[in-house]
């Protein structure tokens, strides 16, 4: 059974216009205009239980408003959503009994206090039993290795370290489904890596249902299975990631080390990215020309020590997705 | 049970986080103390030959209750209600299973307490040098603290009814502007009501405004039962109405909301 079901939910926002310079200032005083903006255009998904999903777009394709509808702050235009058979903006406070949210550039910490003394406030308004608390914040003190920064003021702690106490903060209530919007943002790379891993780790061991909006396209690599891809306000693509990396973008890269040097050889869908005197990288589209032909190719004009066959980075899947008009993505996506 | 003890972990962990700069707090105090010096010397200018019924330890005393409730607690844009609903954070505070006025009532509470111990240490130690200690009815002082507390309430609910208008405005600064005016004037944070002349008298007592400052200080230095009962009874209506219409406004707000960044 589904955890979370959205039904052509829409969202309409009414923008208020204004012209530049103080005529437009009194205009808009006197006789305000307003222009609708359709942030969500009729998105319809199911997600199961122990799920983890990747909810990626563009900037201002629909994904946060989508988060919010969900968790119950924002009121939809129309459509309807389930979480845990929840109408999120009608029973949000039965809801925040079994979601955490984190969103990655606010924070729900007591800035000039300990995690510690955020930690106990958080468990007192989400209702958790004294000592079911202190297993609790126990367990998550273990796995999110957080001994040592209970007892710091949060100012003074680093943003990686904050973000796993921000994490933490939200699971004190044993929470069934985590909603992260860009958990990992400003993150180094040390400590990008460290959330993941907790993230994923809490997916696989608990159980907890992960939706998740990232820029990143290691956070999805990393802690996601499936990913929906919206933008301006539609789902353009829902599919999961090992199908995104294998089918959607055709095309792999060669590296080769050469033994001798070659002269670059024409064939359909191939590329020279870089030709040195003593290796190559090529680009394959592999619709066109099979990858072990290039190989044939190469092998018959040098001798090759080492040779890589890899995916292009998932970030230039993305990119690519987002470039490309609705109605294609989606064609590809029934096509494959 | 446990509802009404979150507020006040709420109230409590607010109270620590204010205690983290003490030091600060204490600085802050120096314009109280600027206050009282500078109204002291215009009591002793003006009280003598003036028919006013109120003696210069009545006036100091007055004032350090005013001043108290001034300015320890919030005022406005501080209490960060205008700034939850315009960045968008008002989006964690929703989705806790709390009321967020009063998530709000129990932060301010934390907030006030700290400064208000302060201010009433050095309020107190300040007025006892310059004119001595009030002539208090010791049975009196139960009842004083229960109208402080529906007096820094009624306040709060008040500040909190003009930030919700963040919902609807973009800038709810001039609001707040005219509310403080009003608690300076109508108020009575410097002067007693009786100071003015009587159609602004009559107007003052029918407005709240006098229930949050005047009316504690009042009952402070010139204590009356009859007058605590009128007090207390406007209060708690005043403190009801204010409290229903400030739900109805959060919740009105919140189907309106549009959080930034969506």
């Amino acid at each position: 059974m589904s955890i979370i079901t959205a039904d052509n939910l829409h969202k309409e926002f009414a923008l208020k216009l204004k012209e530049p310079g103080l005529r437009g200032s009194i205009r808009a005083l006197l006789r305000p205009r307003y222009r609708t903006v359709k942030a969500v255009r009729g998105v319809s998904f199911a997600v199961e239980e122990g799920e983890s999903l990747a909810f990626i777009g563009p900037n201002g394709a629909g994904k946060s408003t989508t988060i919010k509808m969900l968790t119950g702050i924002l009121h939809p235009s129309g459509g309807d959503a389930r979480i845990m058979e929840l109408v999120p903006w009608r029973q949000r406070r039965q809801l925040a009994m079994h979601i955490g949210t984190v969103f990655g550039q606010k924070s729900q910490l007591w800035f000039h206090l300990p995690p510690q003394d955020s930690f106990d406030l958080l468990a007192r308004i989400y209702e958790v039993p004294y000592r079911e608390y202190r297993s609790r914040l126990a367990k998550l003190v273990e796995i999110f290795e957080l001994q040592e920064l209970l007892k710091s003021p949060v100012r003074k702690l680093s943003l990686g370290q904050r973000m796993r106490c921000e994490i933490a903060a939200c699971l004190l209530h044993n929470p069934r489904i985590l909603f992260l919007d860009e958990p990992t943002i400003g993150l180094d790379v040390m400590a990008r890596n460290k959330i993941r891993q907790l993230i994923a780790r809490l997916n696989s061991l608990e159980g907890i249902t992960v939706f998740l909006t990232s820029h990143d396209a290691g956070d999805i690599e990393k802690i996601c299975k499936r990913v929906m891809v919206i933008n301006f306000g539609e789902i353009i693509l829902d599919t999961s990631v090992a199908e995104l990396k294998r089918h959607y973008l055709k095309t792999k890269v060669i590296s080769a080390r050469l033994g001798q040097p070659i002269e670059e050889f024409q064939m359909p869908g191939v590329r020279f990215l870089k030709h040195r005197e003593h290796g190559v990288k090529i680009q394959v589209d592999t619709a066109l020309t099979p990858v072990e032909a290039v190989i044939s190719r190469l092998m018959a004009r040098a001798s090759l020590p080492d040779i890589n066959i890899a995916d292009p980075p998932l970030e230039e899947i993305i990119q690519s997705i987002y470039q490309k008009p609705a109605q294609e993505v989606a064609d590809h996506d029934q096509g494959s | 049970m446990i509802k009404a003890a979150k507020y006040l972990f709420v109230a409590r962990t607010s109270l620590t986080g204010k205690l983290v700069y003490f030091w600060d707090l204490l600085g802050r105090s120096v314009f109280f103390l600027l206050v009282l010096l500078i109204f002291d010397q215009l009591w002793r200018a003006s009280l003598p030959g003036s028919s006013i019924d109120f003696s210069r330890t009545q006036l100091i005393w007055y004032l350090v209750m005013t001043e108290i409730i001034t300015l320890s607690t919030p005022g406005g844009y501080t209490l960060g209600v205008d700034e939850d609903i315009k960045s968008g954070n008002i989006a964690y505070l929703l989705n806790r299973t709390c009321n967020y006025p009063l998530f709000m009532l129990g932060r301010y509470w934390g907030v006030s307490l700290a400064s208000m111990l302060i201010n009433l240490g050095l309020g107190c130690c300040a007025a006892l040098i310059m004119v001595g200690p009030p002539t208090l009815v010791p049975a009196s002082l139960p009842l004083l603290v229960l109208t402080l507390i529906l007096a820094v309430t009624l306040k709060f609910f008040l500040t909190l009814l003009i930030s919700l208008t963040a919902f609807w405005v973009e800038e709810s600064r001039p609001f707040h502007w005219i509310y403080s005016k009003l608690i300076f004037t109508v108020g009575g944070l410097f002067v007693p009501l009786e100071f003015f002349p009587d159609w602004l008298q009559d107007l003052a007592r029918i407005l709240p405004f006098n229930l949050t400052v005047y009316a504690p200080a009042r009952l402070l230095v010139d204590w009356d039962p009859q007058f605590f009962g009128a007090v207390i009874l406007r209060q708690i209506l005043w403190l009801g109405a204010v409290a229903l219409l400030a739900q109805y406004i959060f919740r009105q707000g919140v189907i309106k909301l549009n959080v930034h960044g969506g």
